[in-house]
């Protein structure tokens, strides 16, 4: 039974896969042209999940330095499972950069020859590499097998410091900085905010909490091994709660300096959030920033916070709503931050991505969920003194 | 020296001379532009006001998109110029986010050439001479590009421009860009005086049927571009930001 759901669940995601490499194959030989990007919104759907993959990566790692770094141990049946999201994630964010370029084969080169040290894509970049091979060294101390037990005990203590550094790095630099790459930029007034790095680390922590969330609660129900206790649940479910209100307090503080300032440019970007704008995206009659974005995590966190225990279900349905909530967000920063016109008199043009653009996506995102699936099929996701 | 240009709004009729001289003179791509004229509209009925505002690339002394490259493929040359290096870009985009002027061209197609399967030999390349710029290097798909301020002309008066294959521009023909000089309607002298030297300025600028645009030094206090700057009060785009740029307007 569990084995026949893995297996389709393996096909779906190789097709995927295949329609992906299709997708981005017709984009490289005609051009991004096939892209619903254009001289106006000149970053779309890529960058949305390119930044929302990062996030990922840095809040899975987080989860998992819970257990390593902070010794909450009623966490520890899905701290393996949070680093290898973690790995699988941030190569998912490079991938996407890698559809995005222009000339993909060129940029494997900014890291190494290429570099301008006033850009921020040179510290984005560094620690995008650093924090991989952090995180693979992490997973090698974790899961190495352990024959002695003086040996587990240097492994664990080798562990703690690698599992504060990953906080260090991950909050600090990978997802900090991935928001500098917006929050710097003067020319577009509705990204440069001082509050951005901040908000992109809280929403980062949102979504790998939320994604645990659903991965605690499905992967018992696929494999019939029991992965989080109710008591941890119930625990896990205030933490989520928690990262979701600092998320809606920058969410709230953001908004309500727009508002009040009423800068043309930043009120053109908020009219195409809430809709009224003519290239706002209305997903089922609903605009995407209240129907997607603020309502999903106002109901999270009122799923979470209501009296009585958390059950893995209700933790289940609040995770899938902010995982949605965060997508959203980072696809409304993105192209909302576009929308104003740089200049008034330039001809506007409509972005929505295209099927290729959303068929690229669905096959990196298949190709992150292959590599966890795999990963956690191959590695060992149990102590070994558990097993014996 | 530090290249800049002054448009005087004024002058400015919105004829896009400058636009359909900036297409021809560096073989733009269909959709692409490395010059607009923008309609700036003010107030309604018997007040409404339309004023024609050419944007070429500012060649901003801080450059925001100099800045956020990550490769360095954008860069400030010695004479004051942005100029991207095309076997460098690799087409992140992130200098179009971070130009508050909207300058810079993304290839989101493959060239005319590569789509019809021309092979770029010096045959071929001497036959579309007549229909092509071959001073101005073809942009491959997938890379940015902006006005250059026609560096290929101004190759005549400094180093360092390429031209097709990688060969060093020739020394600009006076003759290949007819002199515009004389007076104009105050009795002033033009940016071209009569000296073949003189002539060596952008495409816009000589098309510009009105005169609206001078080229010059803005390092040489006493270049004509600096006095009018002085004369008419010249102000710049987005001042406000620290971009500094070297493209000034001059408006009543």
């Amino acid at each position: 039974m569990s084995r026949a759901i893995v297996n389709a669940w393996i096909g779906v995601l190789v097709v995927l896969l295949a329609i992906g490499i299709y997708a981005i194959y017709q984009q490289e030989s005609v051009g991004h042209v096939v892209t619903g990007l254009g001289d106006w919104v000149i970053w779309g759907l890529y960058i949305a999940f390119f930044a929302f993959f990062v996030g990922l990566s840095a809040g899975a790692t987080v989860v998992s330095s819970l257990v390593y770094a902070l010794g909450m141990e009623e966490y520890k049946p899905i701290a393996r499972r949070s680093l290898i999201v973690g790995v699988a994630s941030l190569i998912g964010a490079l991938l996407f950069i890698f559809v995005d370029v222009g000339n993909p084969l060129r940029a494997l080169l900014v890291p190494v020859v290429l570099r301008n040290p006033t850009s921020p894509f040179i510290i984005t970049s560094s620690s995008y590499i650093i924090f991989f091979l952090f995180l693979l060294a992490e997973i090698y101390f974790v899961m190495r097998p352990k024959p002695t037990p003086e040996i587990a005990e240097r492994d664990k203590r080798l562990v703690k410091y690698f599992a504060w550094a990953a906080i260090f790095v991950a909050l600090w630099f990978v997802h900090s900085t991935t928001g500098t790459v917006f929050g710097f930029i003067k020319a577009r007034e509705f990204w440069h905010s001082p509050l951005i790095p901040a908000w992109f680390v809280v929403s980062a922590l949102v979504s790998g909490a939320a994604l645990m969330g659903i991965i605690a609660y499905l992967s018992p129900r696929i494999t019939g091994k029991e992965l989080l206790s109710n008591a941890a649940l119930n625990h896990f479910g205030k933490l989520l709660a928690l990262f979701i209100l600092v998320d809606l307090y920058f969410e709230f503080y953001e908004t309500a300096t727009l508002l009040y300032a009423h800068k043309s440019a930043e009120m053109e970007a908020w009219s195409f959030l809430t809709g009224v704008h003519p290239t706002s995206p209305v997903v089922f009659f609903v605009p995407l920033y209240i129907g997607f974005q603020l309502l999903p995590m106002i109901l999270a966190f009122l799923i979470l916070i209501y009296p009585g225990n958390r059950s893995a279900s209700r933790v289940f349905v609040a995770s899938l709503l902010a995982i949605v909530a965060v997508m959203s967000y980072r696809y409304n920063f993105v192209v909302a931050g576009q929308i104003p016109l740089l200049l008034p008199g330039i001809p506007p043009h409509l972005y929505s991505p295209t099927w290729i653009e959303i068929a690229a996506s669905l096959g990196v995102i298949a190709f992150v969920a292959l590599l966890y699936t795999i990963a956690t099929r191959v590695l060992p996701m149990e102590e070994a003194s558990a097993r014996a | 020296m530090k290249w800049g240009m002054l448009i005087d709004i004024d002058r400015c009729t919105g004829c896009q001379s400058c636009t359909v001289a900036c297409k021809n003179e560096n073989s733009v791509q269909p959709g692409m532009f490395w010059n607009i004229v923008l309609p700036w509209e003010s107030g309604s009925g018997s007040t409404f006001r339309r004023t024609f505002v050419p944007r070429p690339c500012m060649h901003c002394t801080r450059a925001p998109c100099v800045e956020v490259c990550p490769t360095g493929a954008s860069y400030k040359t010695e004479d004051g110029l942005v100029r991207i290096n095309y076997d460098r870009c690799i087409g992140c985009r992130y200098c179009m986010i971070a130009c508050p002027y909207g300058a810079r061209q993304f290839n989101w197609k493959k060239p005319w050439s590569e789509v019809l399967g021309v092979k770029m030999d010096e045959a071929t390349v001497g036959v579309l001479a007549q229909y092509f710029n071959p001073e101005v290097p073809p942009r491959p798909k997938g890379v940015v590009e902006k006005c250059t301020f026609c560096e290929h002309r101004l190759a005549g008066k400094k180093v360092g421009a390429t031209g097709m294959f990688n060969r060093p521009a020739r020394v600009t023909d006076p003759n290949r860009y007819p002199k515009i000089g004389g007076t104009g309607p105050g009795g002033e002298t033009m940016n071209s005086t009569g000296n073949p030297e003189d002539a060596i300025v952008p495409a816009c600028v000589q098309a510009c049927p009105p005169r609206a645009r001078v080229f010059g030094d803005l390092d040489d206090p006493n270049s004509e571009i600096n006095k009018k700057i002085r004369e008419r009060r010249a102000v710049r785009l987005k001042e406000e930001l620290g971009t500094e740029p070297q493209v000034y307007y001059a408006f009543e």
